[in-house]
């Protein structure tokens, strides 16, 4: 018992591990054509307060991935 | 010289004309005030790619749990990527490290004219069209996990020969390190090339990268009263040759409307 008690655990843990992904679709939504990106419903509140504050600290500002209307464009 | 810089030349000398009209009235202090109207409804939004690189945009509350940012904050419209929503986070009011609330998100969404399908026979002169014309839809909402503690911005849509001018707000990493949001006073002008695009020109160069998704706000007060404080797009992209000019989406109704609609029933299937 105690051994299946075991492999549920691991089983169950590996399928949530599996699926914490975002998940992407593409909808026509009164007409109109829209994409978008769904985060797991049951990921934790992840890291802590301290470590999200040090990891904004430490971001990079944006660069948009379009470069307009040539090499030498300047993103915001 | 292309038509499209000639185009772009034009707008300049027109928003030119209104702002010389401005340049009477004093220029505010560059560094916002994160307590009060406007800016307590602004905040950073962070996000990492698939390559574990974190990055941060600018963001603002357009509802209790809706957040209008840039389209290029939540995906690469080059590569198809989108940013994974399960470690994307806005921080309300941030400033000096340090925030009112950190938000999760939930789901976030663009209009899907921003990530255009190229056909896989398209000349390089065609993918580069199809990506600039793709940049007058740059923008793009998120459904975070609470609601916001200090209110929300409205949005105006179709807005053009209402409203002159907008102040432009964001986190630029060029000023203050990107600690402190930041305020630029700015001629609205309709960008002649795209139907969808505007140019605000604006005083300060260094407003650039990590304003992305900063909004324009016309008339900008620290009141709340009904009128003030209006959102009329959001920073997207700008050009050395240019500074000072940044571009941005022009907001449809029915199109906004929609996007809107969409994100807050939570990206339903």
């Amino acid at each position: 018992m105690r051994g299946l008690s075991v492999f549920l655990t691991v089983a169950l843990t590996s399928a949530f591990a599996v699926s914490a992904h975002a998940e992407t679709r593409s909808v026509s939504w009164q007409g109109q054509a829209i994409e978008a990106s769904i985060a797991e419903p049951t990921r934790d509140l992840g890291p802590s307060r301290e470590e999200l504050m040090k990891m904004a600290h430490d971001a990079k500002p944006a660069l948009p991935t379009r470069a307009f209307p040539g090499p030498s464009q300047t993103p915001k | 010289m292309s038509i499209y810089r000639w185009l772009v030349g034009l707008a300049v000398a027109i928003a030119m004309s209104t702002m010389a009209a401005a340049e009477d009235s004093p220029q505010p202090l560059i560094a916002g005030n994160p307590a009060v109207a406007p800016l307590k409804w602004v905040g950073l939004l962070m996000f990492q790619n698939a390559k574990n690189e974190t990055f941060s945009c600018t963001a603002q509350f357009i509802a209790p749990r809706v957040l209008l940012t840039a389209a290029h904050c939540v995906q690469d419209n080059q590569t198809g990527e989108w940013y994974d929503t399960n470690k994307m986070y806005f921080f309300l009011q941030y400033q000096n490290d340090n925030a009112s609330d950190i938000y999760k998100v939930i789901c976030t969404g663009h209009l899907a004219g921003y990530a255009p399908k190229i056909a896989a026979n398209a000349t390089d002169d065609q993918k580069e069209q199809a990506f600039e014309d793709a940049m007058q839809y740059d923008y793009a909402m998120i459904l975070v996990n609470h609601d916001s503690i200090t209110g929300h911005m409205n949005v105006d849509t179709e807005w053009l020969g209402k409203h002159p001018m907008a102040v432009q707000i964001g986190y630029p990493g060029a000023i203050e390190g990107g600690m402190i949001v930041q305020r630029d006073p700015g001629v609205l002008a309709l960008s002649l090339s795209r139907p969808n695009e505007v140019i605000l020109m604006h005083s300060n160069p260094n407003m650039t990268q990590g304003t992305s998704g900063g909004a324009w706000i016309a008339n900008f007060t620290n009141g709340e009263s009904q009128g003030n404080n209006v959102i009329v797009g959001v920073t997207s992209f700008g050009n050395p040759s240019w500074p000072g000019i940044t571009f941005g989406p022009y907001f449809r109704q029915d199109t906004y409307g929609s996007l809107f609609d969409y994100v807050s029933k939570g990206c339903p299937k």
